[in-house]
């Protein structure tokens, strides 16, 4: 145990602020499909906020219940007002929660609830060479927030440009860096050109 | 007490670490929860040290009980505490060999209390623990690190959720102020 309270001496710190949401968007074109995911990062003091506003509408039902339609309903929000878009056409499918043991879960070292949803297409969505993928997010806009994106191309495609260069580093992505993420709101929105080949 | 911690100590009481053949790994998992058992009892010597000698003998449960004791009483002085969570054991591989001794990792969630404040952290630790007589009588750690909350994946297919607990725990633990205090 002597050992252990060493340990948590030496926690690192985040490099985000625990007040503030996050929102990122991590895109990857491989082989003949574009995956989409999207992750919404809450304070817990917000949450707890929205809690006790619930348990004072309904002192009756339990926090943890409370807590529960809490955090679905962030889900339902990031998922509807997320968007995916192929060289101009919106791709039809749905955001849907993301089957993971990080979801709908508090950090417990950095105290946010973490909450993910990935874009599932309706059915074969086609790709030629060179496209233009473009995720926009219009849920959560008057938050404090600060974002971040990811973009990859991976068997065969290659990112030729996307929109948030010039915002965070061009260097290799590292989620931890506080230089990857931005409150520059443009983040809200992600358009990225990917080719197929060298 | 904590359910899981008394969950622990009741299968302890109930003697099945001492059945005829008892299974290294089941075991081990049965006493490795007394390593940190002493963070959550009530600090009186008699607690902490039953608490202790739940899963630890010898020389492991007489240097646990001193240093358990000495770090809590300090932290009492300063006004600080620290208090187990939960626990995943991860693995444990038993080493072959005469007698039972197995390389185990766990992730223990603990929460802080510090000059009013509460601050969760996660700790994943390795360590090569020796039994005998269903007791553990010696930890040697491996590693110990703190879990850090994102994954380095930026698709989380690879990532850590070591680090991520239910609402429930949180609600228990006191870590989401929804106004019925901690």
């Amino acid at each position: 145990m002597i050992a252990l309270w060493l340990a948590l001496s030496a926690a690192p710190a985040h490099p985000l602020s625990k007040d503030t949401w996050s929102l990122r968007t991590a895109v990857r074109v491989r082989g003949d499909a574009v995956e989409a995911l999207a992750v919404l990062e809450v304070p817990f003091d917000v949450v707890g906020a929205a809690v006790r506003q619930a348990r004072a509408a309904d002192p009756d039902t339990p926090a943890s219940v409370h807590l529960e339609a809490v955090s679905a309903g962030y889900l339902l929000e990031l998922a509807a007002q997320a968007r995916v878009e192929v060289d101009g056409v919106a791709v039809p499918g749905a955001w849907v929660a993301k089957d993971h043991p990080m979801n709908g879960r508090g950090s417990a070292s950095e105290g946010f609830f973490t909450y993910l949803v990935t874009f599932a297409p309706a059915g074969a969505w086609p790709l030629d060479d060179d496209v233009t993928v473009r995720i926009a997010h219009t849920g959560f806009a008057d938050a404090p927030m600060v974002y971040s994106v990811f973009a990859v191309g991976e068997a065969g495609w290659t990112v030729r440009a996307h929109s948030a260069q010039g915002i965070l580093p061009d260097g290799p992505y590292r989620i931890d860096e506080p230089a990857f993420w931005s409150d520059d709101a443009r983040l809200r929105a992600f358009e990225g050109r990917f080719t197929r080949g060298g | 007490m904590r359910p899981w911690i008394a969950a622990s100590l009741a299968a302890m009481a109930c003697g099945e670490p001492a059945s005829p053949a008892p299974d290294c790994a089941h075991t081990v998992r049965a006493a490795l929860p007394a390593l940190w058992a002493g963070w959550d009892v009530p600090q009186t010597p008699d607690a902490v040290w039953d608490a202790l000698a739940t899963g630890l003998a010898g020389d492991l449960l007489t240097d646990r009980y001193v240093a358990t004791w000495t770090r809590r009483a300090r932290m009492a002085a300063e006004g600080t505490d620290v208090r187990p969570l939960s626990a995943d054991i991860e693995a444990v591989e038993v080493v072959a060999g005469a007698g039972c001794a197995a390389d185990v990792r766990y992730a223990l969630h603990v929460v802080i209390a510090h000059q009013g404040h509460r601050h969760p952290r996660v700790l994943r630790q390795e360590a090569r623990v020796t039994l005998d007589g269903g007791r553990l009588v010696a930890a040697w750690p491996r590693a110990l690190r703190v879990v850090e909350g994102r994954g380095g994946d930026p698709f989380l297919d690879d990532a850590d959720a070591a680090g991520f607990l239910p609402g429930d725990v949180l609600l228990e633990a006191g870590l989401l102020d929804t106004g019925d205090g901690p």
